[in-house]
């Protein structure tokens, strides 16, 4: 009898533990870390403003919400963000290191999310830095 | 003698031509923040803010006109955000919002005052559907930066946008949407 009540408090425990990851999961679940995930598609800042300027539709199914590395040449920068070759808008998920300059080669990954027409820019968010060596 | 009028006439021309795209008081942010809220009491915010809005002001004309990407608003919660992106905007198939608008009787040539309050009239798009907007908004010289701020309410009906019965009492029936702009001239 004794064994049965034991038994029986631990699947019910179990229960409820599974229960509460569920919900953890579902409800509670963290963002995606575009940092640590894989880049999908690697292209150079020209080639994707072309490919979203010329046809918006297309590009999107492309390239929205995916992890892309970009390489162009630095044409502004702020703290938080750059432009490169004038063509896409970089928004980075850390301020930028102080020793970047204008006219200098950058790479970066980060989630595309659109074509802004009114600066004619392709936009990049959570953006980190590509060493280039990878 | 006559080339030399005639030169004279063109370089005046140009001349007049530069000074008035000089005079164009194109002003731009491309960071521009836009909040937006539909919280009820007692449920879970429900609450995301874009840091990357770009706006373009063209006071010379009184014309302003900003674009948002869906994709760029952030929630706390990263399944509200998805339910967001793919039940209720759509983002993959609608993924900007863009407003386009007129700032009434201001006089930015002869603005004197470090602020001033402006009416904007015009239309804002977004999941396919366009929205008359008529707002106040607040205009804050700062140096050289013009800082526009306001808020307005819109509802998802404005946009057809259905909220399902079981997450209604969730979600405010007005969405209360803020606006802040740092403009710099370009």
């Amino acid at each position: 009898m004794k064994k049965k009540t034991t038994i029986i408090a631990l699947v019910l425990l179990a229960g409820i533990i599974a229960a509460f990851a569920v919900y953890q999961y579902t409800f509670n679940s963290s963002h995606r870390d575009i940092a640590s995930e894989a880049v999908s598609i690697s292209i150079s800042a020209q080639s994707i403003q072309q490919e979203f300027s010329s046809n918006e539709a297309s590009a999107s199914q492309n390239y929205l919400d995916k992890v892309v590395a970009i390489t162009g040449v630095v044409s502004e920068i702020t703290n938080e963000t750059l432009i490169l070759d004038d063509q896409v808008y970089v928004v980075m998920s850390q301020p930028l290191a102080s020793q970047i300059e204008i006219g200098e080669e950058y790479a970066i990954k980060g989630r595309c999310i659109g074509y802004d027409g009114l600066l004619e820019m392709v936009k990049i968010d959570q953006a980190t830095p590509l060493n280039k060596t990878n | 003698m006559k080339t030399t009028q005639r030169l004279l006439t063109l370089l005046l021309i140009i001349a007049g031509l530069t000074s008035t795209s000089a005079l164009g008081q194109k002003y731009i942010d491309t960071q521009g923040t836009i909040q937006f809220e539909a919280s009820e009491e007692l449920f879970e915010p429900v609450k995301a803010t874009n840091n990357s809005v770009s706006m373009v002001a063209d006071f010379s004309k009184n014309e302003i006109a900003s674009l948002a990407l869906m994709k760029g608003f952030r929630f706390k919660n990263s399944l509200m955000e998805e339910h967001f992106n793919e039940n209720y905007i759509e983002s993959e198939t609608y993924p900007k919002a863009i407003f386009k608008g007129k700032l009434k009787d201001f006089d930015f040539s002869n603005w004197q005052d470090s602020t001033a309050m402006i009416m904007v009239e015009g239309t804002l798009t977004l999941h396919g559907e366009e929205k008359a907007v008529e707002t106040p908004v607040t205009l804050t010289r700062d140096g050289d930066t013009i800082r526009l701020q306001g808020n307005f309410n819109v509802t998802p009906g404005d946009f057809a946008i259905e909220i399902p019965k079981i997450v209604r009492n969730k979600i405010a029936k007005e969405i209360n949407i803020q606006l802040d702009f740092n403009l710099t001239e370009k």
